[in-house]
């Protein structure tokens, strides 16, 4: 029984088959839905994260600042909260970006094999021999600071991963005789690559999109801490930390905070990834 | 056009050619061929069926798609309808495209597992570009399909995987259908499903060409089956025609000993008949296609073989009327028997 893997398509089946990889993944899912929630109801109970109180720097957790104050006298609680903002929008818009180019030439590269998908296939390979963030950095240098700039910058570096994953899903899924038929059916090329070869992807790239998020986020966080990427007065985890790296003794929690957050939703995207691959797998399907 | 058409054959195939180059090394470079299909030739008639029978990888499926010019071929010509396709670019296919469709093998492949079965009918009435069927009584025409091939409608919204090996065939055929074929190109459409299930495919395959007329080029191993559908039944052997005649002449009257041989591999159902059956086993591997023997390309495997067979590739010569047979043995075989 090959090529069984269509599915069922009750979401709650994909949800129960999630849930069962334990409970590290159901935490991992409410990590997430907690972080996005406060990031869209930010404005409800935070303060102002721009307000200054110069009088009241560095203050130490108080029932006024629930985690202190930082250099400027600013609230650190809320600059987390609207630092959750922009990082997630961030990684999200970049993997959103990195995803669309990705999967696109990536379709062209397998479907074409011969020419235009060796030439994309050899740029690939000369992307990739530069580290990723390396080439974040490149890019960001170039197009200056910015949430839109840093987007571009970390979904470039992302680019390969996609187009390598879904040429090579392409070439093997192209050979198929359902593929064959509806070419010569007359079907158009544009119909066969977006109808039929992408829809047979997605369980794939869904799972890459995934825990790219997290390594999105990271990217964004590396870049805004070394004085690229993001910068005041936007917030962004990476680069408080940034800041609260230079008053680390005096308080600590200003760095620590959004270390923290980074690694939870990092750490929490990843399981998610692996959940989403074990339920998404149709050789796993009825074993769970 | 319709005066000549009782000259022109439907579909013709004249000394039909597809070598796959081999690549190897640093700069692909060509070291050798494999020669799939070399040198086969056969006409069939408009509501015909031309059996293609051999064992793996003799070429069979490889003639099917030059035909449908998924390939195109190395050499030699396939005339449809007094037209020569063999080098025709896809653009100048498109038109007639839908008058040639395939069928194929495996049932379970060839449905997108992602797509309803009314939604990939729906996709070839659409693709096809048919005129025919407005686009208001395409979802009408989705039934009527299903009907024709013996599914309920109410299939149209399941999907592959819900489908046994026989409807999911079926499905496959109303795909092909959905285009309005003339010619049908079936890649062993019934090896893969289970012997009762394969009566009633290839019943349906006798009810459509009734029904509407349709040609088909049938491609497989299993000489019972052919037999049963074929008009006509060529025998194919390492890329080349051994035999070529009418399917009752064939059993009646075998003369290639391939031919034989593939004909003593049927069982027969008769118990007592059986043990007598005499087994013509053939001896040694089917040889490699990239390298053939040099003559005929049985000899390595043929008792009746001589000096010339091995010198010489006998040529397809008429043995009685529509009776075609390559052997240079045939005198010293019939006197033989």
């Amino acid at each position: 029984m090959k090529n069984n893997e269509s599915t069922s398509r009750s979401k709650f089946r994909i949800w129960r088959v999630f849930a069962s990889r334990g409970l590290i993944a159901k935490i991992s899912f409410f990590i997430i839905l907690f972080f996005v929630a406060i990031a869209i109801i930010a404005p409800l109970f935070c303060q102002d994260p721009l307000e200054q109180d110069l009088l009241a720097r560095y203050k130490m957790p108080s029932s006024e600042h629930l985690l202190g104050t930082d250099s400027l006298g600013r609230d650190i609680m809320s600059r987390i909260v609207y630092g959750t903002r922009i990082s997630l929008l961030a990684s999200l818009a970049s993997g959103v970006f990195a995803a669309m180019i990705g999967i696109t030439l990536g379709l062209i590269a397998g479907y074409y094999e011969r020419f235009v998908g060796a030439i994309i296939m050899r740029l690939v390979d000369a992307h990739l021999s530069i580290p990723p963030l390396i080439f974040s950095m490149i890019v960001c240098a170039i197009l200056g600071n910015g949430i839109w700039q840093t987007v571009v910058a970390i979904g470039i570096g992302m680019i390969p991963t996609y187009i390598r994953l879904v040429q090579g899903m392409v070439l093997t899924l192209k050979g198929n005789d359902y593929i064959v038929a509806t070419s010569l059916l007359g079907q158009k090329n544009a119909v066969i690559l977006f109808k039929h070869l992408l829809p047979n992807c997605f369980p794939t790239i869904i799972v890459q999109f995934t825990m790219n998020l997290g390594s999105a986020i990271l990217s964004e966080a590396g870049l805004s801490f070394i004085g690229l990427g993001i910068v005041s007065p936007d917030i962004s985890w990476g680069s408080m930390v940034a800041e609260g790296y230079s008053a680390l003794v005096k308080v600590p929690l200003l760095a620590i905070m959004p270390g923290i957050c980074i690694a939870l939703v990092v750490i929490a995207l990843n399981f998610i990834g692996d959940g989403l691959r074990d339920a998404l797998d149709p050789r796993l399907r009825g074993k769970l | 056009m319709s005066e000549d058409s009782k000259k022109v054959p439907f579909l013709k195939v004249e000394d039909l050619k597809m070598y796959f180059p081999v690549r190897k090394g640093l700069l692909q470079k060509t070291v050798a061929h494999v020669k799939a299909v070399d040198g086969i030739s056969f006409e069939i008639e408009e509501g015909k069926t031309f059996g293609l029978v051999g064992e793996s990888g003799c070429g069979k499926t490889t003639a099917g798609r030059c035909i449908l010019r998924m390939y195109e071929p190395t050499d030699g010509k396939v005339m449809y309808r007094g037209r020569d396709i063999t080098h025709l670019t896809p653009a100048q296919i498109r038109p007639f495209r839908h008058e040639i469709q395939i069928i194929f093998q495996d049932p379970y492949g060839s449905l997108d597992p992602r797509q309803s079965i009314g939604s990939i009918i729906l996709e070839a009435i659409v693709a096809s570009g048919r005129k025919d069927v407005l686009p208001k009584d395409r979802k009408a025409k989705v039934d009527e399909l299903l009907t024709l091939v013996g599914l309920d409608p109410i299939m149209r919204s399941r999907y592959p995987h819900e489908l046994s090996g026989g409807q999911r065939q079926r499905v496959g055929i109303a795909r092909s259908l959905a285009c309005n074929p003339k010619l049908i190109i079936c890649d062993e459409p019934v090896s893969a499903l289970d012997v009762s299930i394969q009566a009633q495919v290839i019943n349906l395959f006798e009810d459509l060409q009734k029904k509407l007329g349709l040609t088909y080029v049938f491609i497989a191993h299993d000489l019972a089956v052919v037999r049963h559908i074929s008009d006509d039944i060529g025998v194919m052997y390492l890329g080349k025609l051994v035999e070529v005649t009418s399917s009752e002449e064939l059993y009646r009257n075998p003369l290639h000993p391939y031919t034989n041989a593939l004909l003593s591999a049927i069982p027969i159902a008769d118990y007592e008949v059986e043990k007598t059956r005499q087994r013509i086993v053939l001896e040694n591997e089917i040889p490699s296609p990239i390298d053939p023997p040099k003559g005929c390309p049985f000899h390595p495997r043929c008792k009746y073989a001589t000096e010339t067979c091995k010198q010489t590739m006998p040529e397809l010569k008429p043995y009685s009327e529509g009776h075609k047979v390559a052997c240079h043995n045939l005198r010293t075989i019939l006197n033989q028997e």
